[in-house]
């Protein structure tokens, strides 16, 4: 049993710290994708099987917002949770972004016990490593 | 926008930051990073638009980034550049620093982090900023706040 998980942020630190944490949950994971931007997201969104997205908001090209907008069109979002990672602590706007069907936010930086705790909240009710074809 | 609460909130802000993402330490530095640095200095620059209007500037040794680098990637031999880190430290530095000063009041909109480098020499030489926050590590590296505060905004 694994979890696919997608890591969409511009920042490459964050990634690695968002991958170093989810490496520490003591959830096994199956495969880590990587992307710089909405863009990059909706390409593997489209192609992977995906358990849990993180996800930054600002972003070059397509940013956060688009992006969970896209996945809703696509009919994406009701099946692919999606946590949002951000700096912007704007709580307006994240209560917005729930509304729309984000899962919940989290505040940069991420401590792993807090990243640990949303990933055991959320794959509790996850189809795991299920072949959407 | 009252200068005096945004700097403590952008102090308070840095030093958190430090503390949760790279177990980095700090006090209240004695100058400023262009007379304590005696090397190339790393700079990233952040702009926000809504209720808040301005810049936010975040200034370090490229030692001192390339060593936060490590830190919160927990990989000696990271390749994660010191711009990045730095560029990220900003981005996480503004939006707490905001949430304090606004409290809660308005909405405004991170943009996306720029980052060069400088020679220490050319710092001197820009626009004095609204307000500055510098900061010594227990390694004795500076790290460096400004925030340029726009007239134009909507505050």
């Amino acid at each position: 049993v694994s979890y696919n998980i997608l890591i969409v942020d511009d920042s490459a630190v964050t990634r690695k710290v968002i991958r170093k944490s989810v490496t520490m949950s003591g959830f096994r994971i199956g495969e880590f994708f990587e992307a710089a931007d909405g863009v990059d997201a909706l390409e593997v969104l489209k192609s992977k099987w995906v358990d849990l997205v993180f996800a930054d908001l600002n972003m070059p090209r397509m940013n956060g917002i688009e992006l969970i907008e896209n996945m809703a069109q696509a009919g994406i979002l009701d099946g692919t949770p999606v946590v949002v990672v951000t700096s912007d602590r704007n709580e307006t706007r994240l209560a917005e972004l729930e509304a729309k069907g984000i899962r919940t936010h989290l505040n940069k930086p991420v401590r792993p016990e807090v990243l640990r705790d949303v990933m055991r909240e959320i794959l509790k009710d996850v189809p795991e490593g299920a072949d959407p074809s | 926008m009252n200068t005096e609460l945004l700097k403590t909130s952008i102090e308070s802000a840095l030093q958190r930051v430090l503390e949760d993402a790279a177990f980095v330490f700090t006090e209240p530095a004695a100058g400023p990073v262009a007379d304590i640095a005696q090397e190339i200095i790393a700079r990233a620059k952040l702009e926000v638009s809504g209720s808040f209007r301005g810049m936010f500037v975040l200034l370090a040794p490229v030692s001192l980034c390339e060593m936060l680098a490590r830190e919160m990637t927990g990989d000696e031999d990271t390749d994660v550049t010191a711009g990045e880190t730095l560029g990220e430290l900003l981005n996480m530095t503004a939006g707490m620093t905001l949430e304090h000063a606004l409290q809660g009041a308005g909405e405004w909109t991170l943009g996306v982090p720029i980052v060069d480098s400088v020679d220490a020499e050319d710092l001197t030489a820009g626009i004095p900023a609204d307000v500055v926050v510098r900061l010594m590590t227990e390694e004795e590296s500076p790290i460096e706040a400004w925030i340029y505060i726009d007239a134009g905004g909507d505050r």
